[in-house]
């Protein structure tokens, strides 16, 4: 079963002290809570937030519900708090397109540009 | 006159025309984990029938939208079903979950998806990347659901 087991690799680190989170792999049912874990340790009123999900082959509800309730989190203690998603696989910017989540988060081609103020 | 056996090529199942023959059927458990090889299987059926790399991305994820909403109050023994059927150029898939408890509502708004609730992304989902869905409430500790999505003509 392990090679049909959806992997989920979280990072998360930061560039002049905006948090930076990676993720590869599956975003799915089962692995979301991984996701949510990583996200779980910035903290409320952040500002910023970049999610580089351009390594991510695959992105369902259960993972857009954590990025939401990330984004949620954060606007508790700032409203003007705003989760940048870097996305460059075509079947990821239509799920984001389809839920109209596009417009909730700022979407990028790049890291570069999802941290340009 | 010599008779020679039908070729094998023949068979609906290898013409990749559908058709009865060419039915597949998967039971698993509910379990979350067990999604992908629903994915997986989708994404394998559909490549037999010629739909094009962008459908065949849109059923693997519509698939596991179906399955999420169908195993919504499923349990350790819950099993999972799918039915993959191909007719006259259009796919359909139908799930069934067992053992599903009763009075789980996905339909709630969680107050850390702004109020949206679970089922509602996943409806969006299903709404735009098939031609047809639905998703039955649970009766008798069943839940079924299905989608058809139908291969679009090439060039289109």
């Amino acid at each position: 079963m392990d090679a049909e087991r959806p992997t989920l690799r979280v990072s998360l680190g930061e560039h002049e002290g905006v948090p930076v989170a990676r993720a590869s792999g599956e975003i799915d049912v089962a692995t979301a809570q991984g996701l949510r874990s990583e996200l779980a340790a910035v903290p409320s009123g952040t500002r910023k937030l970049v999610v580089d999900l351009s390594e991510v082959t695959f992105l369902d509800s259960t993972g857009l519900g954590v990025l939401v309730a990330t984004l949620k989190r954060l606007q508790d203690g700032a409203d003007d708090s705003r989760v940048a998603l870097v996305v460059t696989r075509p079947q990821t910017v239509r799920v984001l397109e389809v839920t109209g989540l596009a417009r909730v988060f700022s979407v990028h081609a790049s890291v570069e540009d999802a941290l340009a103020p | 006159m010599s008779t020679d056996p039908p070729s094998p090529l023949a068979h609906p199942a290898r013409r990749g025309v559908g058709g009865p023959g060419s039915d597949v059927e998967i039971s698993m458990s509910a379990d979350p984990e067990m999604h992908v090889l629903a994915r997986l299987t989708a994404s394998a059926y559909a490549s037999r029938f010629d739909f094009d790399l962008d459908d065949i991305e849109d059923l693997r994820l519509a698939v596991g939208e179906l399955c999420i909403a169908c195993s919504a109050g499923a349990t350790a023994a819950s099993r999972l079903t799918l039915r993959f059927a191909y007719h006259l150029s259009s796919l359909r898939v139908e799930c069934t979950v067992t053992a599903v408890a009763s009075g789980v509502d996905d339909d709630a708004g969680n107050p850390l998806l702004g109020g949206l609730s679970p089922g509602e992304l996943s409806r969006r989902i299903l709404a735009e990347l098939v031609d047809a869905y639905r998703v039955e409430p649970a009766a008798a500790g069943v839940r079924r659901g299905s989608i058809e999505m139908r291969r679009r003509a090439a060039g289109s």
